[in-house]
């Protein structure tokens, strides 16, 4: 499936359709108008459209079939609402573009500045959240850019299908998307559809990242969305209940998110210590999981096999599993963030607080959030030394993965990222 | 002892129970004393041969998860004694690699005989082989192309194809080459041979379908599929789609279409009866173990897939856990007796995917360049 400036085309029509594509880009330029008003107009009414259910055939099999919790889905549809996507605009680039009146410089030089679209954005997402390639459309018309969207190839046709709402509620933004169902294998046409790109959005772990490397010729800009890792640290003067949220919280994301918990540092350097949290945070995760939906046979038998495994390595991992029903706890004593075995499997590791930067550093690049479960009072201490180390977010146990309009997206501002700031003199 | 490996009758498990757990503790004892990270799963699991006093004790085994082997090498025999290594096609990352010594090989072609003659495959009238994978070359040590290669051996060969050919060090797609090769086939009287991945025949058949192509191989024509649907799984079509696409594209009806199911790790010939099953030969046996406590479960109940063999000398793979569930069934009309195992696919996260996986999987194939690469 292909959409085309406003319509829907089959796969056959791709050829005809590539050769019109640069001629496209370039009258769509031309012709470029400012895009945010209309596009918060559209979303807004789109995100009205979903909580109205008039794509609840569309949503409900997937909400099924547990790509996706209720909560989940409410809360992609909230930061669609006006007063949201306004505020993500405003935020990112609006306080921006307001202020910028010319400039008179010291050598007598006046000039007038402004952000400015790149241009054309060529996006490649990934197929693990739904909903995504439509969101990163969607930020690039935000910052008035033409759109090009390579598909993930196990798209369920949720993206394309939002997108073509979007342009019937606001057609004017028919000239600026364009979205091709094509397989990662055909690297010829990517190549064309890069070469009229300004930019690579990529979206994706690190081989995503150096595919798309390859793909783009130098002039032609990488803008990475990686993968990135997750964790609490815990001070022993954490609350009980802190930590009952953040096993609700491993239990609800499955650990599936970028954002999600893999495991918690614990400040100690006492194994005894951190084999008593092991231990009572386990029953914490046992208990929450039971009140989730149950794990699918086919995943409970990989966790299974993994653990095992472990168990076999233990002998020279030094790692010790602890077993629950529904839930496990790898106790570790290095002190290297990493990937959990995810559905409600997580690591502890000991981390005293002044080693934080040291044990942290090498990870640069895949740190993201980091939630902090400690007193009031040392909070904004420990928060620094995770800054120091490269955390972008620190957030409260529970809400590792909650999302506020506005919010840095792996400490940037997409919008901007999408734009560049022209210079005129006067 | 009288060898388990070169009987008549594959599926004779009521006679073989006995002979079955001899062989299986012997051959533990030989991996307990020649290879140390086995004798080491042994003792950490507690276990004794004095608990295996019957053949339904055989669950008592501790098992090697094949994703040990993917970490692990472990042989028993000293290297120079391997005749074989094959490697798993790898389809989900690291690969697994396995060597085989003459003993092994010995036992292994008694029961690639007695499967092969119960299942029709030895024949004395010569035939042309199609093979939908990788052309065999000395190099080459995926154990698919190995399989492949092996199974041109069943009748004599007149001509092998292969839709992968090897050129200079590396593999070709030559599906053309295919369709031409299957036309001019379908005029000449000698059978005809194709074996392959199912996903592979049914792009090419599909593809076949579509130009219009209908033929009718000579008789005698056999097609065999092994290895699954792998990361093609979100194409897979039911076995009546498929058989119904064959008829119509090569004239070959449902009995002559044979499948194939075995592992790198427990190299044992499993080939489909007349009713599409796998039945359990004399030269395994099947524990279905509960996804979360790795107990046994009763027949019927899905679960892990736990194989065990003595076939092998070479290496500890008398007791390993596959990452596939499955299901042992009993009671086929086919007339066989031995139960039967239904694979219910891999174990993992079905459709959902990471941050890191999704993308990744998709856009690796960039970087290696060519269609080739969903070929494999």
């Amino acid at each position: 499936m292909i959409l085309f400036n406003g319509t829907l085309y089959t796969d056959d029509k791709l050829d005809s359709i590539l050769t019109r594509l640069p001629e496209h880009c370039i009258h769509t330029l031309e012709n470029r108008i400012a895009l945010h008003q209309k596009v918060i107009y559209a979303c807004s009414t789109l995100s009205e459209q979903i909580q109205n259910g008039i794509f609840d055939s569309m949503i409900q099999p997937l909400l099924a079939r547990g790509l996706f919790t209720k909560h989940q889905l409410d809360q992609a549809v909230s930061f669609f609402q006006r007063e949201h996507i306004e505020t993500k605009y405003q935020t990112e680039l609006g306080c921006l573009t307001e202020h910028l009146t010319p400039i008179l410089l010291p050598s007598g030089i006046t000039i007038q500045r402004s952000y400015v679209p790149l241009g054309v954005l060529f996006h490649i997402a990934a197929g693990n959240a739904e909903g995504l390639p439509f969101y990163s459309v969607i930020e690039g018309l935000l910052a008035g850019n033409i759109n090009i969207l390579k598909l993930p190839s196990m798209d369920d046709g949720l993206s394309i299908l939002l997108l073509q709402k979007l342009i019937q509620i606001e057609p004017c933004l028919a000239p600026y998307i364009a979205v091709f169902d094509i397989s990662s294998t055909r690297t010829a046409i990517l190549k064309k559809l890069e070469t009229l790109s300004d930019a690579i959005v990529v979206w994706g772990g690190d081989e995503a990242v150096r595919a798309a490397r390859t793909l783009a010729s130098p002039s032609t800009q990488i803008i990475s969305w990686g993968h990135k890792l997750s964790f609490a640290y815990l001070t022993l003067d954490a609350k009980k209940e802190e930590l009952r949220g953040l096993a609700a919280h491993i239990c609800e994301t499955n650990q599936l998110l970028c954002s999600s918990c893999q495991g918690i540092f614990v400040d100690t350097e006492n194994i005894h210590t951190l084999q008593s949290v092991g231990l009572s945070f386990l029953q914490l995760l046992e208990e929450e999981s039971a009140s989730y939906p149950p794990l699918s046979i086919g995943i409970r038998g990989k966790t299974s096999l993994s653990l095992y495994n472990e168990e076999l390595e233990s002998a020279t991992s030094h790692r010790e599993v602890l077993k629950g029903k529904g839930a496990s706890v790898i106790l570790s004593y290095d002190a290297t963030p990493e990937l959990s075995y995810m559905f409600r499997n997580c690591w502890i590791k000991p981390l005293p607080r002044t080693h934080i930067v040291k044990a942290l550093k090498p990870s640069k690049g895949y740190l993201q959030t980091v939630g902090l479960l400690c007193s009031e009072k040392e909070r904004l201490s420990l928060s620094k030394e995770f800054i120091k180390a490269g955390v972008v977010r620190i957030t409260y146990g529970p809400t590792m993965s909650r999302t506020i309009p506005g919010e840095a997206h792996d400490g940037a501002y997409a919008l901007r990222r999408y734009c560049k700031l022209a210079e005129i003199e006067i | 002892m009288k060898s388990l490996f070169w009987r008549r009758n594959p599926y004779d498990l009521e006679h073989t129970d006995k002979l079955f757990l001899q062989k299986v503790i012997t051959n533990i004892v030989f991996q307990f004393d020649n290879c140390a990270p086995y004798r080491h799963l042994l003792v950490q699991k507690g276990f004794t041969r004095e608990k295996l006093l019957s053949i339904s004790s055989l669950a008592e085994l501790p098992f090697l998860p094949t994703l040990y082997f993917k970490h692990h090498r472990l042989i028993s025999v000293p290297e120079s004694r391997l005749l074989i290594r094959a490697t798993s096609s790898g389809t989900s990352g690291n690969k697994s690699m396995v060597g085989l010594d003459f003993q092994t090989l010995l036992a292994g072609l008694g029961m690639v005989l007695a499967v092969g003659r119960r299942h029709r495959l030895l024949s004395a009238v010569p035939c042309h082989y199609i093979v939908l994978g990788y052309e065999y070359n000395r190099h080459a040590s995926m154990a698919v192309a190995k399989t492949a290669y092996g199974y041109t051996w069943f009748a004599p060969a007149l001509s092998r194809t292969y839709a992968l050919a090897y050129q200079k060090g590396s593999y070709t797609l030559k599906l053309d080459t295919i369709k031409q090769r299957l036309i001019r086939l379908s005029r000449q009287r000698f059978p005809v041979r194709m074996m392959g991945f199912p996903f592979h025949a049914y792009w090419l058949l599909s593809q076949m379908r579509e130009e219009g192509i209908r033929l009718k191989l000579p008789k005698g024509s056999l097609i065999a599929f092994g290895g699954g649907w792998k990361q093609h799984a979100a194409q897979k079509v039911d076995k009546e789609t498929m058989y119904q696409l064959i008829y119509e594209v090569l004239g070959i009806k449902e009995d002559h279409c044979l499948e194939f199911f075995g592992a790198v790790e427990h190299p044992i010939l499993y080939c489909a009866c007349s009713k599409h099953h796998f039945h359990i030969p004399i030269y395994s046996r099947v524990v279905i173990r509960d996804v979360d406590t790795l107990e046994p479960v009763p027949d019927g109940t899905p679960g892990l897939v736990n194989l065990i063999t003595p076939m092998i000398h070479s290496a500890p793979l008398v007791s390993i856990m596959t990452d596939d569930l499955g299901i042992l069934h009993h009671g086929c009309a086919c007339g066989i007796s031995s139960p039967y195992l239904e694979l219910l696919g891999r174990v993992g996260m079905e459709d959902i995917t990471t941050c890191a996986a999704g993308a990744e999987n998709l856009m690796k194939t960039i970087l290696e360049g060519e269609a080739i690469d969903d070929f494999i």
